[in-house]
C-alpha cells in the first residue's frame, strides 16, 4: 500500500514539476498548491492532489486555496483560504503556520503561531489577510506548516495583482452645454479586468447643476461585461460637471472620478428660428405686422409663440401669435397686431421649447422705418426713380419742347 | 371753329385762338378743360390728404372724410386759379393797352388749361405709384408730421412728378401768351411779358420750394 502511495507521489511530482515550468521562479523543494492561478470568476476553484508524506510518515495535504477577491488591484486587501487536510491515519501536531510575504503581496497578519493537532482524515483551513502593493504582476507568498519532525508543508500561494480598473466612456453628450438647458449624457462602462465588479454606481459630483437621476446604480458588473448610465443634466453659468464610477473589488471600495469638461454655447443642432417677409400694414392706429417664421435648426421647436416686444402694446385681434411646433426646414405664417409710439422697429420676442421642455427665447425686430415704402416689396424714399419714370420724362420734355418750339414757327 | 381741332390747340394755338376771334365768347369748352385738371387735382389731394389722416391716430377713419375736403379744397382752388390768372394777365395787358373783354380772356385761358390736364394725370400715376405703397406710422406731433411730409416731398419721385406738371405749366403758358395776344390784342413781345412774368415767378417759387 505504501509503495502504491510512494508511486502515485511521485506521479504528482512529475506534473506539477511539468506545471512549474512554466514558473521559473518557483523555489527549490517547493511544491505548487492545488489551485492554479485564478483567471476566472468565481475565485480559486477548489482541487486536491495526492498527499504529501511528512518525515514522520502522516500526510498532509494542501487541499485548496481561496482568494477574495480573486485578483487584488493595487492597495486591496484580500484574504486568503488556505485549506489542508490529513489524508494520514494518525494526527499530525502542527507547531505554527506562517504565510511569507513575497513581491507586491504583503501579509497583514500572523494569526497562527501555534496550531495544534489535525486528526486523521480532517481539515484545516488557515485565513490570512493580504494586501497588494504595487508593481502588477503575480506574486508567491509561500505557505508553510511546521511539524516538530522539521520538516513541514511549503507551498508557494500565486496571487494576482492588476490594478486595471473599469473603463468609462461617454457615449451620447452634447457638443456644448446650454445654461439653463438639460441635454443627455450617457456613460458606457466596461469592466476589462478577469474578476467580477460589485456595487458599481455612478454619481455626477460637481457645482453648478441639477440631475436626472441623482444617481445611477448599476450593481455587479461581471468581467468583460459592460453596461450604461445616463442623466438630464441642467447646468447653471460656470458649473463644474464630473461623475464619480464607485465599485467595490472585493471589500475594497474604489472611486474613478471623471471629468466631464464643460463647453458653454449654442448647441449646433439647435433648432434656429428665423423671421422674413414682413408686411406692415396700419388701420385705425393698430398695425398689423405679417411674416413668416422658419426653423433653420436641426432640432424641432416646440410650443412657439411670437408676441411684439416690451416696448410695444399688443393689440387685438393677434396681441401674440401661437405657431406650436416648428420642425426643421419647416416654415409658418404669423400675424401681429399692436400699437407703437413711433415707426421705429418692432421688437419682437419668440419663445420655444424643446424636446426636453427647456424654455428658450430669442429676440428679432421687424424694421417699420417712418418713411419705408413697399413700392414693388423693396423701395423706399431716397431711391432712384425707376427708369421707365426717367424715359417718360424725358419723352415728355422733349414732346413738350417740339410742340412749344412748333407753335412759334407756324 | 369747324376745321379748327383740339389737337390745333396743342400743335398750333396761334391758329387756333384766331379762328375763335370772329367767334361769340364761350365758356363751355375751356370750363370743361378746367373742370378736368381740378378734378385731377383733386385726385392727388384727396390722396395725399387721406394719406397724412392715417398718420394720425386721434384721426383714424377719417381719412375719406379728411381727403374729401382735401379733393373739394383742390377742386374750387383751380377753378378760382382759373379766375385768378386771368385776372393778372387781363391786369398786366391793360398796362400794355390791351383790348377785349375779361369774358373772352377768360375763355381763353381756360383752354391753357388743357396741357395742365394732361401733366395732372401723369403726375398723379407717378404719385399714385408711391403713395399707394407708403406705409405710414402713427404719428401725433404735429411736427413730425410736417417732417414726414417735407421728407415725403423730396423724394426723387415726387419731385419727378412735380417737374413734369411744371413742365406743363410751361405748355400752358406758351399757350396762353398766343391767347393773351389774340384775346387783348398785343403784340408778341407785350403777350410773353404779360404771360410770362407771373408764370415765370411762379414757376421759381415752386422750384425754390422743392428743392430747399
Amino acid at each position: 500500500m505504501r509503495s502504491v502511495l510512494l508511486l502515485v507521489s511521485l506521479v504528482a511530482m512529475a506534473l506539477v514539476a511539468g506545471a512549474g515550468a512554466s514558473i521559473p521562479t518557483l523555489p527549490d523543494g517547493f511544491t505548487l498548491p492545488p489551485t492554479n492561478l485564478p483567471t476566472t470568476d468565481p475565485v480559486a476553484p477548489t482541487s486536491s492532489v495526492a498527499p504529501i508524506v511528512t518525515a514522520s510518515g502522516n500526510q498532509l495535504q494542501l487541499v485548496s486555496t481561496q482568494l477574495v477577491p480573486s485578483v487584488l488591484m493595487r492597495g486591496d486587501r484580500g484574504t486568503l483560504v488556505i485549506e489542508v487536510a490529513n489524508t494520514g491515519t494518525a494526527p499530525v501536531r502542527i507547531s505554527q503556520a506562517t504565510l511569507t510575504a513575497d513581491g507586491a503581496v504583503t501579509v497583514e497578519d500572523d494569526p497562527y503561531r501555534t496550531v495544534g493537532l489535525i486528526g486523521a482524515g480532517n481539515r484545516m483551513s488557515f485565513t490570512y489577510s493580504v494586501r497588494a502593493g504595487s508593481p502588477d504582476g503575480i506574486a508567491y507568498p509561500v505557505f508553510s506548516l511546521m511539524v516538530p519532525d522539521g520538516r513541514g508543508l511549503r507551498v508557494p500561494v500565486p496571487i494576482r495583482v492588476d490594478s486595471t480598473g473599469p473603463v468609462v466612456s461617454f457615449i451620447e453628450r452634447p457638443d456644448v452645454f446650454t445654461p439653463g438647458r438639460s441635454d443627455l449624457v450617457v456613460l458606457s462602462i466596461g469592466n476589462p479586468r478577469q474578476s467580477t465588479l460589485n456595487g458599481v454606481m455612478v454619481t455626477p459630483r460637481g457645482t453648478g447643476f441639477t440631475t436626472k437621476p441623482s444617481s445611477v446604480f448599476i450593481g455587479e458588473l461581471p468581467r468583460n461585461g459592460q453596461s450604461r448610465a445616463g442623466f438630464n443634466l441642467t447646468p447653471d453659468e460656470n458649473a463644474t460637471l464630473g461623475f464619480d464610477l464607485v465599485y467595490y473589488n472585493g471589500q475594497n471600495r474604489h472611486v474613478l472620478p471623471i471629468a466631464l469638461p464643460v463647453e458653454y454655447g449654442k448647441s449646433k443642432q439647435r433648432a434656429e428660428l428665423l423671421l422674413s417677409n414682413f408686411v406692415l400694414e396700419q388701420t385705425g392706429g393698430v398695425y398689423r405686422l405679417t411674416g413668416d417664421i422658419n426653423n433653420a435648426g436641426l432640432r424641432p421647436a416646440r410650443s412657439v409663440v411670437i408676441a411684439p416686444g416690451p416696448e410695444v402694446e399688443p393689440a387685438d385681434p393677434y396681441p401674440r401669435y401661437v405657431i406650436g411646433s416648428l420642425e426643421p426646414d419647416d416654415f409658418a405664417s404669423f400675424e401681429l397686431n399692436f400699437r407703437a409710439a413711433d415707426g421705429g422697429p418692432v421688437p419682437l420676442v419668440i419663445s420655444y421649447k424643446d424636446e426636453n421642455g427647456d424654455a428658450f427665447e430669442e429676440h428679432a425686430r421687424a424694421t417699420t422705418q417712418i418713411n419705408q415704402t413697399g413700392r414693388g416689396g423693396s423701395a423706399s424714399p431716397g431711391e432712384p426713380v425707376p427708369l421707365a419714370w426717367i424715359v417718360l420724362g424725358l419723352v415728355l420734355v422733349a414732346g413738350v419742347g417740339y410742340l412749344i418750339v412748333r407753335s412759334w414757327r407756324q | 371753329m369747324s376745321d379748327v381741332s383740339i389737337l390745333t390747340l396743342l400743335t398750333n394755338p396761334r391758329r387756333f385762338f384766331e379762328s375763335l376771334e370772329e367767334r361769340p365768347v364761350s365758356l363751355l369748352r375751356p370750363a370743361l378743360f378746367v373742370i378736368v385738371a381740378a378734378f385731377i387735382s383733386a385726385l392727388s389731394a384727396y390722396q395725399i390728404s387721406s394719406l397724412v389722416a392715417t398718420m394720425m391716430p386721434e384721426l383714424q377713419g377719417m381719412g375719406p372724410l379728411l381727403g374729401g375736403i382735401g379733393a373739394f379744397s383742390a377742386f374750387v382752388m383751380v377753378l378760382l386759379m382759373w379766375v385768378i390768372y386771368t385776372a393778372i394777365f387781363f391786369a398786366i395787358s391793360m398796362v400794355f393797352r390791351g383790348q377785349g373783354t375779361f369774358g373772352r380772356l377768360l375763355s381763353y385761358v381756360g383752354y391753357g388749361f388743357l396741357p395742365q390736364a394732361i401733366g395732372g394725370l401723369i403726375s398723379f400715376a407717378l404719385s399714385w405709384d408711391l403713395l399707394s405703397n407708403l406705409r405710414v406710422p402713427s404719428i401725433t406731433d404735429p411736427t413730425m408730421i410736417a417732417e414726414w411730409t417735407q421728407s415725403l416731398m423730396k423724394d426723387p419721385t415726387m419731385r419727378l412728378a412735380s417737374g413734369i406738371s411744371l413742365l406743363f405749366i410751361l405748355w400752358s403758358a406758351n399757350i396762353w401768351i398766343f391767347g393773351v395776344r389774340t384775346g387783348r390784342r398785343l403784340s408778341t413781345r407785350d403777350a410773353v411779358i404779360t404771360v410770362g412774368l407771373p408764370t415765370l415767378l411762379f414757376i421759381v417759387y415752386s422750384i425754390v420750394t422743392m428743392v430747399l
